[in-house]
């Protein structure tokens, strides 16, 4: 239905390119503008931050957009041209100029990304006025080239300082709002300078850690442990010039309140993101609204690709800050925006994919046997959660039955809002429920699982469903410091009160007039840091200095009416993003109800959307926040009282005794203790990954810890996880989560038939002795045993083509479609044979071959393989016994393997290879493995070199006899 | 089934001293499964074996086969014509297999290339342990599906003995002591009282006495 309308994305960066990819896929023709010359946006000039494992900077997914889009001819990309001027058709799409010519279309995808902040608008930062001060951009350009960081930036480099919240947090400027990617990338980048020059010192000054991924406490802990990055909670002032051409870095120290001056040899400004130069231009054109920092702002919050103007839709960082990932999946969200759209003005009420069969984004390398299998449009939704039941909702209008199976409750992870949702989905007549049954089994593949349903009583039922989707949401619990606490009555958890309507109110109760105070240990003079502690905007109790040890502000208290609220954030980091804007509304609740509030955490997480504002806001009316970097002690006899030391209030810490000498102290006697509580998966998460075959990672949440699985894939075709279930996710970021995998599952099933034109393994029944090493194996789960055949199975719709169980079967019964043995060993030829991963070394190359000086070139036989899991040890010995001098093996990095595992077997076959070589008498050098990322090409070209050097120094494998 | 592991190259070299046209024979049933001597070992030990001689600058003829089973006559009669020509066999199968393809092809030596461990079971993917010794006289009835013939370092038929520490064999702390796991077993089923009748010497006869054992079934014989 889409074959006469054009869709015109207006931006190549991620969130266009992912737009164009997925409309494509879903049949549409596209037309990609894009300003500058290539593809890739402000990502392009990204460095993949692998250190000896993946970092999860998602820097490789940009490459291999750029090489998806590039190698699709229904995605028709236009260079170095702007829009200049739009009309509106009476069909209800546009005629575009672009570039002197015209371009009809029937809607638009505004895709025109970020402008990074221009560090130099705060020259006491000193950046283009000290050699020593570059931008974060500068560093990912460095790192990217590879080599020294040294080298590039022309001087000796041992001490390097990131100083975050460039332009982000800053209500100065107008930017009062948190970047959302710099806490991270600055954290990976620390890592990879440290990991490429261990002699480095690196030192983060922030404000707030953002916590992003799955589980970015542990990254941070990490990089702490491993690497010696030191992390300072400040804002430095100041970057003042130093002898030889360094700089002096001052900041304010917690401890003991002064200005410090520190000598870095490199400033590193993490620079924020802010609305894209022709965001301004585009809006009046097409008569959008801008939010009030410059960013696309949408119509509807519950759907954000719609701007409100028929035909006009906005993907990624032009409507906010976001990072890789998430602008990946907001392209495939504007994609779904802009099909439903088109589905309605055709006055049809479910979307029709593309007329065709439902296609799978293939590989490119590999084609195999085009087969169209007949599947379930049927779509299984594990979960009554507020994802789940969006999903199913979503789903519907794809023209997809759904049966969700699970209680009919908001996960804990979200607030309400799947009561809202039941409504529409109990009136939906294509979406059944199943309530309170329970998967205990799964049968089949993609396209045609069998589920097997315990209903209540043990009734038990069997589904037939192309695709699932687990929404299974988390569990919340109170973290572990605050476990002792639960079930006291003056206790209680955020998301209790989150979800009850009556709120605080109903805790009043507990004690109705506080007349207990806040006492504060005041250490020497320190009424100077305490006016800046003062919540903003309202006089502070606390600045009376005096030379009695506790200062009491029990006016604060009687001010607002006697009742006085803490509530306590002490949750990882992958959970204060989720909960930390639910804890704010609390505080702004509580405090709109006349109460006193305390807010402790360890950091406070705003990396949402309008979490920034809502955080300020709290503090304008009061709220003292108080970001503690040691566990409050809770006091919880007959009154209750939590002690809780602000850094920010005095010095020493590891000096403290008794509770009175700890300066900076407070104890705070409060009516009611709010405790945020931590997200976890459910108790039956194991069990249920286990029916499903799907991956879990980090803390136990499904999916694996990859970035190519984000946001919603599973080791598994067919099998999507969203919101809760994958992580501690916030409700907009769950219902981002709903639309992503729905529209994948649609257009893996939707039409009732898929079309497999990739190449997939395929079982030799003869050769099979059923040892059931590709069964254990397959990083996809797609084999299964044929009881008839009694040989191995591997499904066609479930094969992701990565070929690692072609390479283990130790009965050679399995071959993968245009990549047998005989085709990779017809690429071996003497001299060095470097077996390339597609997805990330084979990338690198072909930029690298370029630059390669002709006589080299001539001796490198770069053999293309879809993972290096499908180089197999017999390729190795071939490739030698061939007349190879030497052999690299270049993947992907730990972690970042598209298909698992294959990276990590490739590397132990590369071992084996190694230790069998010597045992012969060979040199176990001459076979090597490297990781490189794609945009890695440096590195490459560097690992060439390596492998070309030993096999000069080496000679030819075989030696002549004398005479 | 029979678990086997390749033995070391210097060895497989050391016997093949002197022989330049080899003929590496896998064997397409249990060492495929336990993945000592299938296909796949049989291709990476013949690229192995040649690029050894092209190393030394010697000339080889190494040749691959895998046949269905070794130790059937019909399956290794397959290998008639490929054999021809050969100095040597290298055999990739069991013990039996070995002995079946020596027996069959007087004229030509044949070679083991794997040492033959155990019956046994893959644990994990890469881990194979022993479960069964070939006894003769199955107990596992009294010990609840646990065979301490087997799986008791000592063989006791009366354990655990004093070396049982934590559950673990003081062999090794990798091995689990039989006897706690048939009491733990047993315990779960419910039947240790199994454990208060003691097990009489083992019948050691239906083992080796008499030397190599044969299974007579006349009503399948032809």
């Amino acid at each position: 239905m889409l074959e006469s309308s054009r869709v015109v994305v207006v931006g190549a960066g991620v969130a266009g390119m992912s737009t164009a990819r997925s409309l494509a896929a879903a049949g549409a023709r596209v037309t990609l503008i894009e300003k500058g010359e290539r593809l890739g946006g402000m990502a392009a000039d990204y460095a993949c931050k692998g250190t000896d494992r993946c970092n999860k900077c998602n820097v490789c997914l940009v490459h291999e957009l750029v090489r998806d889009v590039k190698s699709r001819p229904d995605i028709h990309v236009m260079t170095g041209c702007t829009v200049d001027g739009a009309e509106a058709l009476s069909s209800g799409g546009y005629r575009l100029k672009v570039g002197g010519r015209e371009v009809e279309c029937s809607a638009v995808v505004l895709a025109t990304g970020f402008e990074p902040f221009d560090a130099s608008m705060r020259p006491e930062l000193g950046y283009g006025a000290l050699p020593a001060v570059v931008s974060a951009l500068d560093l990912e350009k460095a790192l990217r080239d590879g080599g020294g960081i040294g080298e590039k930036f022309r001087r000796p480099i041992g001490k390097v300082a990131f100083v975050q919240c460039v332009g982000s947090r800053d209500l100065q400027r107008g930017r009062g709002y948190c970047s959302r990617v710099c806490c991270m990338y600055s954290l990976r980048m620390a890592r990879a300078v440290r990991h490429r020059n261990p002699s480095i010192e690196t030192t983060v000054f922030y404000m707030d850690f953002q916590g992003a991924g799955k589980d970015p406490g542990d990254l941070r802990r990490r990089a702490e442990a491993e690497d010696g990055v030191r992390f300072v909670r400040a804002r430095p002032s100041e970057v003042a010039p130093a002898p030889d051409g360094r700089a002096v870095v001052w900041f304010e120290d917690l401890d003991g309140g002064i200005c410090r001056p520190g000598e870095f040899d490199l400033v590193v400004l993490a620079v924020g993101t802010g609305p894209g130069r022709d965001t301004r231009t585009l809006a009046d054109m097409f008569g959008l609204g801008l939010d009030e920092f410059g960013f696309f702002a949408p119509a509807d919050p519950g759907d954000e690709a719609a701007t409100g103007v028929p035909g006009v839709f906005v993907a990624g960082t032009c409507r906010g800050p976001r990072d890789i990932a998430e602008s990946v999946a907001d392209g495939e969200r504007a994609a779904l925006a802009v099909l439903h759209e088109q589905a309605a003005r055709r006055a049809r009420q479910k979307i029709a994919l593309s007329l065709s069969a439902g296609t799978w984004p293939g590989r490119r390398v590999l084609r195999g046997q085009p087969e169209t299998v007949e599947v379930s449009s049927t779509v299984l939704v594990l979960g009554g959660t507020a994802e789940g039941m969006e999903a199913a909702r979503t789903l519907s209008d794809l023209g997809c039955r759904t049966v969700i199976v699970g209680e009919e409750t908001g996960s804990d992870g979200d607030s309400g809002a799947a009561y809202s949702l039941l409504a529409r989905v109990d009136e939906d007549s294509s979406i059944d429920v199943l309530a309170g049954g329970r998967l205990v089994r799964l049968d089949g593949q993609a396209g045609g699982f069998r589920a097997t349903i315990e209903g209540p009583g043990g009734l038990v039922s069997e589904i037939g469903a192309g695709a699932l989707i687990v929404a299974t949401g988390y569990r919340r619990e109170f973290p572990e410091a605050a476990r002792g606490l639960a079930g006291r009555a003056c206790v209680v958890g955020l998301s209790e009160l989150s979800r009850g309507a009556e709120m605080l109110p109903t805790l009043g109760g507990v004690a109705g007039d506080c007349t207990r105070g806040v006492k504060i240990r005041l250490p020497g003079s320190m009424g100077r840091i305490l006016a800046k502690r003062a919540p903003l905007g309202a006089p502070s109790p606390h600045l009376e200095e005096s030379g009695v040890p506790w200062a009491v502000s029990e006016e604060h208290g009687k001010g607002r009416g006697g009742r006085r609220a803490v509530i306590w954030v002490g949750v990882r980091p992958d959970t204060a993003r989720a909960v930390f804007r639910e804890a704010i509304s609390a505080a702004l609740s509580a405090l709109a109800a006349g109460w006193e509030v305390y807010v402790l955490c360890p950091e406070v997480a705003v990396a949402g959307p309008g979490d920034e504002e809502l955080y300020l806001e709290a503090r304008r009316q009061g709220a003292v926040f108080v970001k503690y970097d040691e566990e409050p002690e809770v006091q919880a006899g007959s009154a209750l009282r939590v002690l809780v030391r602000d850094p920010c209030l005095g010095a020493g810490g590891a000096a403290a005794s008794a509770a009175d000498d700890v300066p900076g102290l407070l104890a705070v006697d409060a009516d009611v203790l709010v405790v945020a509580e931590e997200a976890y998966p459910p108790p039956d998460s194991p069990e249920l990954a286990r029916v499903l075959q799907v991956n879990t990672g980090p803390l136990g949440f499904f999916q694996d810890d990859n970035v190519n699985f984000l946001p919603v894939l599973t080791n598994r075709r067919g099998i999507f996880a969203i919101g809760g279930c994958r992580g501690a996710t916030a409700v907009a970021d769950a219902m981002v989560d709903a639309h992503v995998a729905a529209y994948l599952a649609a257009r893996l099933v939707g039409t009732g038939s898929l079309h497999v034109d990739w190449a997939t393994a395929r079982v030799d029944p003869d050769k099979c002795a059923l040892c059931l090493t590709c069964v254990r194996t397959c990083p996809h789960r797609a084999v299964d045993v044929d009881d008839e055949m009694r040989a191995a199975r591997i499904s066609r719709a479930a094969c992701w083509g990565c070929g690692v169980c072609a390479s283990e079967c130790p009965g050679k019964a399995i071959s993968l479609e245009s990549c047998s043995d005989d085709e990779i060993l017809a690429s071996v030829a003497p001299g060095v044979t470097a077996f390339c991963c597609d997805h990330s070394a084979l990338i690198a190359a072909e930029a690298t071959m370029a630059a390669l000086p002709t006589d080299e070139a001539a001796g490198l036989n770069i053999v293309a393989v879809p993972c290096t899991g499908k180089v197999d040890i017999i390729h190795l010995l071939k490739a030698f016994e061939r007349g190879a001098e030497a052999v690299m093996v270049a993947g992907c990095f730990d972690e970042g393997c598209h298909f698992l595992s294959g990276n990590r077997r490739a590397r132990l076959r590369v071992g084996q290879a190694a230790s069998l070589l010597k045992a012969v008498g060979i040199e176990p050098e001459r076979v090597r493995f490297y990781h490189i990322g794609p945009d890695m090409s440096a590195a490459f070209l560097e690992a060439v070199q390596e492998t070309m050097q030993v096999a000069r120094e080496l000679g030819p494998v075989v030696r002549r006899r004398a005479g | 089934m029979i678990v086997a592991e390749r033995k070391s190259l210097d060895e497989i070299l050391a016997m093949l001293q002197g022989c330049s046209r080899v003929l590496v024979v896998g064997c397409g049933t249990c060492v495929t499964v336990c993945m000592a001597g299938g296909e796949k070992e049989v291709g990476v030990l013949a690229s192995l074996l040649r690029l050894a001689a092209q190393r030394e600058g010697r000339t080889v003829e190494i040749g691959e086969a895998t046949i269905e089973r070794q130790c059937e006559w019909e399956f290794v009669d397959k290998l008639a014509p490929a054999i021809r020509g050969y100095d040597a066999v290298l055999s990739m199968g069991c013990g039996a297999g070995v002995q079946t393809i020596a027996q069959r092809f007087g004229g030509v030596r044949v070679l083991p290339a794997l040492n033959t461990k155990f019956i046994g079971i893959p644990e994990k993917q890469g881990l194979w342990v022993e479960m069964c010794l070939g006894c003769g006289d199955c107990v596992l009835d009294r010990t609840g599906g646990i065979c301490p013939i087997a799986r008791c370092s000592k063989g006791l038929l009366n354990g655990p003995c004093g070396g049982s520490q934590g559950g673990k064999c003081e062999v090794s702390k990798d091995t689990d002591c039989a006897w706690q796991l048939i009491y733990d077993r047993l315990a779960s089923l419910g039947r240790l009282d199994l454990l208060e009748t003691e097990f009489a010497p083992k019948d050691w006869s239906k083992n080796r006495d008499g030397g190599p054992r044969k299974v007579l079934r006349e009503e399948v014989m032809l």
